[in-house]
């Protein structure tokens, strides 16, 4: 198995003349938090939707744990372990909380689904309901209607149904935006709590929470990658700050 | 939870009345009558398959019943086959004709993919209507199709064929209930809820929704059978357009996507066809106001704004209890 878990190669998205992405090459190694940051329109959701699938118009390849994965359909990727949160929440809106993690889990028991009321299969489904559950903290609120739920709720939530497959590679996207302030701090201490082991790609506009929680940051402008390094580097980088921070190149 | 206790409580006193209805010496034009609404409530669950519970409009199911009569109808007069083959081949045709649509009409969404459902179910019509009058008979139909041959039991009886077409709609709805409260059936309301969810999780849901649309190709082919079992008759109208026009009225009239609303809505179309026919021959007129009003003041169905009212009733109750803060 490949050391690298994501590659893009020379990947180039355009609409007309508009280069959303153009010609990014990258490497994100395996178990490694990467931030990618860049002001609107820099092309971070664009890449995204490229590694996950839902972008397939696009030159260049990809590859995942060294396979081919450029014209692999969204959800073959997901069974190759890559695991997408979205910048607007994708829920089961008018599904309990816990039927959309039932859902969740049994993709990740089976690619077969029973036409028929299945007990046993369901309570194999418990446990890991059950632990999801507890992870994200909304076990109080299992039986709520997961669209009446807050909005930071409605996005723990998500990342609960985006990590039970257990995915090797987590892709998210902007998994704070239209959090409340008090809930910050305890998203950002989930979010880190479920990136041990994996392989992480997160867009986040909030700073202080991508900084402390990436290890690499990856600075998109115009659809380039500008600069890559370590949270501390980039703070300091002169091109990042001119093109992202709006700030005046000395 | 709520929504299974309110299928119970819709569910037992319409079980009653089906079950004692040939006990009360009804005519047979009521029998017959009882007959056709089951027959056609059993097209509108196949129906609601697709629409309610993925959430698309086919503007193409007149194909799948029409075929189920038109295969009912062949096997058992000219290759002489049983009526429960017939049945079974009829369930075949309208599953196999939804499989071959499939690869047209999901390859698009929304309003494109009522017009290729309308556009493939138009041509078949075409086709019935002229270029298969060999097969088909032309636009003067099948006559004498077979009624259901069971251990001596004459079923050219209204009574005993209600009998029968009872029992098959009862499996019908049993295996609903079964196939909804599946975890098929749970990722197929997902997929409604929000596709990009489900394929990201790694569900094909291209696939799931082939699926879901051959079995209510196959359940429509059913109801083409009982249908054509019971007029002893078929011709190509069961294959147009307007045909799969009623059974959207229908289902929208009872409240897509609830286990009875189907059902409700087949009942309260051919009531009131039948009641409104004797009146004035301006009936179907009469019927589309009445669709405009209940779609204006019932968006969700008869069946759907009864589920709603139940759910807040409970919620209210639940509240007073003090069952919920």
């Amino acid at each position: 198995m490949s050391d690298i878990a994501l590659k893009c190669d020379g990947v180039t998205v355009s609409y007309g003349a508009l280069n959303a992405i153009d010609d990014v090459s990258h490497s994100f190694a395996q178990g490694r938090i990467y931030g990618l940051i860049g002001p609107n329109g820099a092309g971070k959701t664009t890449l995204l939707n490229v590694l996950a699938g839902r972008q397939m118009r696009h030159r260049g390849s990809i590859h995942c744990f060294g396979a081919d994965i450029t014209r692999t359909p969204p959800h073959e990727r997901a069974h190759l372990g890559i695991g997408r949160s979205f910048q607007i929440t994708k829920i089961f809106a008018e599904m309990t909380v816990l039927d959309n993690l039932r859902i969740a889990a049994q993709i990740k028991h089976s690619r077969f689904q029973p036409f028929w009321i299945a007990p046993r299969y369901e309570r194999r489904l418990a446990g890991d309901i059950d632990a999801m559950l507890e992870l994200t903290g909304l076990s109080a609120r299992r039986d709520d209607i997961a669209g009446t739920l807050s909005y930071g709720l409605q996005r723990a939530l998500e990342l609960g149904i985006t990590l039970m497959p257990d995915p090797r590679i987590l892709l998210l996207d902007e998994p704070l935006a239209g959090v409340g302030q008090h809930e910050i701090a305890s998203s950002t201490r989930l979010i880190k709590a479920v990136s041990a082991g994996r392989t992480v790609l997160l867009i986040e506009h909030n700073m202080d929470a991508i900084m402390s929680l990436s290890e690499e940051i990856v600075v998109m402008s115009n659809g380039r990658v500008i600069a890559v390094g370590a949270p501390e580097q980039i703070r300091n980088d002169a091109t990042v700050r001119s093109v992202y921070l709006g700030e005046e190149e000395s | 939870m709520n929504a299974s206790r309110f299928d119970l409580w819709l569910g037992l006193p319409l079980a009653a009345i089906a079950l004692l209805l040939p006990f009360t010496g009804p005519s047979d034009f009521m029998l017959n009558l009882a007959t056709l609404v089951m027959i056609w409530a059993v097209f509108a669950i196949g129906f609601d398959f697709v629409f309610g519970l993925l959430g698309m409009v086919s503007f193409g199911h007149a194909s799948f019943l029409g075929l189920g009569g038109y295969a009912l109808a062949l096997a058992t007069q000219m290759w002489g086959l049983p009526f429960c083959a017939g049945v079974s081949l009829a369930i075949v045709a309208g599953a196999l004709c939804a499989w071959l649509f499939s690869f047209f009409a999901l390859r698009v969404s929304g309003i494109f993919f009522a017009l290729v459902t309308l556009a493939l179910s138009q041509l078949l019509y075409i086709l019935a209507d002229s270029k298969l009058r060999a097969w088909t008979g032309g636009a003067d139909g099948l006559p004498g199709v077979a009624r259901p041959g069971l251990g001596g039991i004459d079923f050219f009886d209204s009574t005993l064929f209600y009998w029968y077409v009872l029992a098959v709609f009862a499996l019908v709805m049993a295996a609903v209930v079964v196939l909804r409260r599946s975890p098929f059936g749970r990722v197929i309301a997902g997929i409604r809820q929000n596709e990009t969810r489900a394929e990201q999780l790694g569900f094909d849901v291209h696939r799931y929704k082939q699926i879901t649309f051959i079995v209510s190709g196959g359940i429509s082919g059913l109801a083409g059978a009982l249908l054509a079992s019971l007029l002893m008759y078929v011709n190509p109208q069961m294959l147009h357009w307007t045909t799969s026009g009623d059974v959207i009225i229908m289902t929208l009239l009872g409240g897509a996507g609830t286990l009875w609303g189907p059902v409700i809505g087949v009942l309260a179309f051919e009531v009131l066809k039948e009641w409104l026919s004797g009146w004035t021959q301006y009936w179907y007129g009469i019927l589309g106001l009445i669709f405009i009003l209940a779609t204006l003041f019932f968006p969700k169905g008869i069946v759907g704004e009864l589920q709603e009212r139940y759910g807040q009733w409970r919620d209210k109750a639940a509240r007073r209890d003090g069952r919920i803060s």
